[in-house]
Parts: structure tokens; C-alpha cells; sequence
């Protein structure tokens, strides 16, 4: 895509990302790509800027609730997987599945609302 | 140390002490990562102060919760990680989602192609044009260094998402500064 003008754009007026390939670039383009991003240059903050900011990180309490949810999970491991889904919705109260006499295990709706399709 | 490598010795009793309650460890072992929690940052939300605020919100972070890090993945990693979700956190509250017409009036500002070799506005003016999401991903990559399964972590996405993300971007951003070839340059 060689004119910018005629990039699609969404709703919110970003980039239609849909428009792009999922495919890697070409060495070269990539090359260049990656000099640009990190040749650019930052605003980066002085050493002693920053350690004005650790200063005051460290004032604060240590024991207090990440509330902001800013840390990674590490406890709750990422890798660990989630439990399977129960083939059927179970009840609660007694674990038993409302399909537990159902022969064809399809759920064919609430009692008495039989849509007519012939699964009962 | 670059994300995704293994912890090095020293950094390790850096993280011991800095758990323990040492000052001058946590403060030594932020301060090797100074640059890049800021890169992030900053790539994440575009603006100077914003990046400043979300960067202290993560130093703050690390060292209230310092003991949750298992050491698992490398401390540039988790400390990344705090500064892309603090930034993600600030660009909700603060920034509103750039809407049609003003990112018209962005593009009536662009720099022009032909002097935006490692110019500092066209890369900002670049990544603020896909969505944040593809932003986040990017950044990740390319300057955080994170392994794909680190962003996916991060982001809460299956690893097949980041990679179509970040192919996307990348498209995205070396069409806007017309660095494919066929491009204006």
C-alpha cells in the first residue's frame, strides 16, 4: 500500500487494521522499519529524574493493595488451564444435570416449551 | 538486560534485598531499566507527561509489590509489564479515543515524508494512528524486546493474536512512513 491518503479507517477514526496483511514484511522494510522506531528520539528522563521518582516510590507503602491492577498475575498462572466447560448446565444446589435422563443429551429447552423440532 | 532473558545473579540478590526491604537494591535495580519502562510508556500513550505519570505509577507498583514477583520471567519483563498496563490504565482515564476529526486535524499536521527518517514526530504521529491494542502489541515487541508468549501474557491474548497484532502494526506503520517499496521513499 504505497498511499497513506487512501488507508481505511474505522469508526473511531483509527486505522482499519483489516486492511493490512498478517504476513511478515520484507527484510529490508523491516530493517528499515526498525531503525526508524528505535532511531527515533525520546524525551527520556534525566537520571536524576528518575531517581526523584523512585524516591517517592519508595515512600509509598509497600504493604498497600495494587488496586489499579497495574502488577502481572504471576500467581495465578498463566499457563495453568482453565477448567472445561460442563457438557450441560448443572444445578447448583445439587450438581445434578437437568439432562441427566436426556438419552440424546441435546438441550431441547424448558419443560413444555417444545419448539416443535422434533428432538424430545 | 533485555526482557525474556534469565535472571542474572546479581540482579537476583538486587530483587532478594530490594524484598527484604532494601532501598538503594530496588532503586539500583530500577534504574538499569529507566530508559526502556519509559520507551514503553511513552510509545503506549504518546505524550511526554502522561508517559512521566505512567512511569511513576509503575515504580510505585514494582515496590509496593515486589514480593509477588516469582521470578518466573526476567525482572524487566514484570516491570514492563507494570509500565504497559499503568500506561494502558492512564490512556482510558485520560486520553479519549482519537475520534475522526481530530485525527483529521492530526493529519493535516503529519511530517512530511521526506524528512522523517528517525524523526521523532512521524514515529509519534505513526503509532498514534492504529488502534491501541495493535499500539500495545508493538510496542512490546519492538522496544520492550518481549517474546511473543510474554505479550500474550501481558495482553490476556492467545499467541496467534499477538502475531497477527504485530504484523498488522508493522504493516500499518511502514505504510504511514511510506517505508515499503513502492512507497513515496
Amino acid at each position: 500500500m504505497s498511499n497513506r491518503d487512501d488507508l481505511r479507517r474505522d469508526t473511531d477514526g483509527f486505522l482499519d487494521m483489516d486492511q493490512f496483511e498478517a504476513a511478515e514484511l520484507a527484510p529490508e522494510t523491516y530493517e528499515a522499519l526498525r531503525d526508524t522506531l528505535i532511531g527515533a528520539e525520546l524525551p527520556t528522563p534525566s537520571a536524576e529524574r528518575f531517581d526523584d521518582w523512585v524516591e517517592h516510590a519508595l515512600e509509598a507503602d509497600p504493604d498497600a493493595p495494587d488496586t489499579a491492577g497495574l502488577v502481572p498475575g504471576e500467581t495465578a498462572t498463566d499457563e495453568s488451564p482453565a477448567p472445561p466447560d460442563p457438557p450441560w448446565d448443572e444445578d447448583p444446589s445439587t450438581g445434578a444435570s437437568d439432562f441427566a435422563d436426556d438419552p440424546d443429551g441435546i438441550d431441547d429447552g424448558p419443560a413444555g416449551d417444545d419448539p416443535g423440532d422434533g428432538l424430545t | 538486560m533485555a526482557a525474556g532473558e534469565s535472571i542474572s545473579a546479581t540482579e537476583r540478590e538486587l530483587i532478594n534485598r530490594a524484598r527484604g526491604g532494601d532501598q538503594a537494591a530496588f532503586a539500583s535495580l530500577v534504574s538499569s531499566h529507566r530508559t526502556m519502562l519509559f520507551t514503553v510508556c511513552y510509545r503506549i500513550l504518546g505524550q511526554r507527561q502522561d508517559a512521566e505519570d505512567a512511569t511513576q505509577l509503575a515504580l510505585v507498583a514494582a515496590w509496593r509489590n515486589l514480593g509477588r514477583f516469582e521470578q518466573r520471567s526476567s525482572f524487566s519483563t514484570w516491570l514492563y509489564r507494570i509500565g504497559h498496563n499503568a500506561a494502558l490504565g492512564l490512556l482510558r482515564k485520560r486520553v479519549p479515543e482519537p475520534a475522526g476529526d481530530e485525527l483529521e486535524r492530526r493529519a493535516g499536521q503529519r511530517p512530511s515524508p521526506a524528512d522523517t527518517v528517525a524523526d521523532a514526530d512521524a514515529v509519534r504521529w505513526a503509532l498514534a494512528q492504529i488502534p491501541t491494542d495493535f499500539r500495545a502489541a508493538l510496542v512490546l515487541r519492538e522496544y520492550a524486546g518481549m517474546s511473543y508468549q510474554e505479550i500474550a501474557e501481558a495482553e490476556g491474548i492467545r499467541v496467534e493474536t499477538v502475531k497477527t497484532r504485530i504484523a498488522r502494526a508493522r504493516r500499518a506503520v511502514a505504510a504511514l512512513l511510506e517505508l515499503e517499496p513502492g512507497g513515496e521513499r
